[in-house]
């Protein structure tokens, strides 16, 4: 079974009352994750094995097709290179607390600016950028 | 070109801009959230145009400070800066170079302004270059050295400096946030026609264990067009223009257009999300944290990213420590600051 890790130094994230912030700091794009998604999200973090959490959402659920809607969640973390796969640790079980809703990830792109520059081309005879 | 790692560069940095030959230091200690900051300033162009933002925290001479800036200029320290030695990918837009922040040597190059500044943390010196002081744009002068003061506070000090507004009654403050646009500053000056206290309203320093916010910077910024409507009487004498086309707005100095209400520091009781309706009346309602760590993380956390877990996990600290309440910001300016004055003596 598969585990992951939060994909740091590049990603950070907090969670607060089943509200994750998610930031990928290469890319400059922030991710929004709420409810059943934030508590996959902070169990993947943990090391807690896909197999096992794709079997208790679905219980949580009471929904065996909630497992796919977490698998495509998962592969959307993946996708946007929050997680990564990691062997040396590995969480338990999660834990379900607030009511099942669909996993999804919101994802923002107000920071690029802030991160990514036009290439610059030139440079002075001391290393200074040269204006274009 | 010969490329110096890190260290190498920061340090041969520092000692030009300190020692080169050129004019004697204006120097000065502030004490900025608590940390005594002593700046030499080996420019008196640059003295005049940065120092004002600043000055009403300036404080008696400290013997051991925490941290000691140097801040130069061509026109008056013949210094011989190393030449750049990071390959032109490795910068980011907000001015950090890839592989010059990660440790305690701290490189940033602020392009539009011709700004070096290097930092070596395991010393707790610091230095500023500035290639062009006439072409300082007005953000520089509202709130100078952002790059070293967040690196200092947010990794060195654990309080980041956070994009938000702050308003008190007696020591009780409100951080009001909010993107481009929504209505922080004008809040703000509303607040200080009613009589409230002045902490910034642009960058504060936050103290998310002891739940405290200080003041950083002392103008205020708002559009010329706008001088009528705030209410504020006759603020001519406390001005600066904007300084180049790509400017916007002027600077209020509060600290000498009001010096008794500006204040150093007070305890955070809430932090109030901005958000301009309709109509005229103004309102407070809860929120959840969870809304405001989203505003405050993309607001801040991606400007300086070498900070970025820092102040994620503070800014995440101090919204499960404070509660965190809208503030729907209608048309009549008085009432959007009565509003404010009503909700932080109730709090």
């Amino acid at each position: 079974m598969a585990s992951y890790r939060m994909n740091s130094p590049k990603v950070v994230a907090e969670t607060i009352d089943n509200e994750s912030v998610v930031i990928n700091l290469d890319k400059g794009t922030y991710y929004s994750i709420r409810g059943t998604g934030s508590e996959l999200w902070d169990a993947l973090r943990a090391g807690v094995p896909t197999g096992v959490l794709l079997t208790q959402v679905a219980a949580h659920a009471g929904d065996q097709t909630a497992s796919d809607t977490a698998t495509k969640f998962i592969e959307k973390l993946i996708e946007e290179e929050l997680i990564v796969p990691d062997h040396s640790t590995e969480g338990s079980t999660a834990n379900f607390a607030v009511p099942y809703s669909p996993p999804d990830v919101v994802k923002y792109s107000d920071m690029e600016a802030l991160l990514l520059l036009d290439p610059i081309h030139d440079v002075d005879e001391v290393g200074w950028p040269v204006p274009a | 070109m010969n490329r110096l790692d890190a260290e190498r560069f920061v340090k041969d940095t520092l000692r030009e801009i300190e020692f080169a030959r050129g004019g004697d230091a204006i120097e000065q200690t502030y004490r900025i959230a608590d940390q005594h900051v002593v700046i030499g300033f080996r420019s008196p162009k640059l003295f005049e145009l940065l120092s004002p933002s600043i000055a009403h925290l300036r404080s008696d001479p400290s013997p051991r400070p925490d941290l000691r800036l140097t801040v130069a200029d061509p026109a008056y320290v013949h210094a011989t800066i190393p030449a750049l030695p990071w390959a032109p990918d490795r910068y980011r837009a907000c001015g950090e170079v890839g592989g010059y922040v990660e440790g305690q040597h701290y490189s940033h190059l602020n392009l539009p302004m011709s700004a070096l500044s290097v930092f070596d943390e395991t010393e707790g010196r610091a230095g500023y270059w500035c290639r062009k002081p006439e072409d300082l744009p007005s953000y520089e002068l509202s709130a100078p050295f952002r790059a070293l003061f967040t690196r200092f506070f947010t990794r060195s000090r654990m309080m980041p400096i956070l994009h938000a507004a702050c308003v008190a009654r007696g020591d009780k403050a409100v951080l009001i946030i909010g993107g481009k646009g929504a209505g922080k500053s004008t809040t703000t000056l509303s607040c200080l026609s009613v009589g409230m206290g002045f902490l910034g309203d642009d960058k504060i320093v936050v103290d998310p264990t002891n739940l405290r916010a200080h003041s950083l910077y002392c103008p205020a910024k708002f559009f010329l067009a706008d001088s009528e409507k705030l209410g504020l009487g006759n603020i001519d004498g406390f001005l600066r223009l904007p300084r180049t086309a790509d400017d916007r707005k002027a600077l209020l100095y509060v600290d000498r257009f009001s010096p008794g209400q500006m204040v150093a520091q007070a305890r955070i009781v809430a932090i109030l999300e901005c958000n301009l309706v309709p109509g005229e009346q103004s309102t407070v309602i809860k929120s959840g944290p969870g809304s405001a760590l989203q505003l405050l993380a993309s607001d801040n956390v991606g400007m300086f990213p070498s900070s970025a877990a820092a102040t994620l996990a503070n800014v995440a600290q101090l919204c499960r420590r404070v509660p965190c309440y809208r503030l729907n910001a209608g048309h009549d300016r008085k009432e959007v600051a009565r509003t404010v004055a009503r909700f932080v003596e109730n709090c």
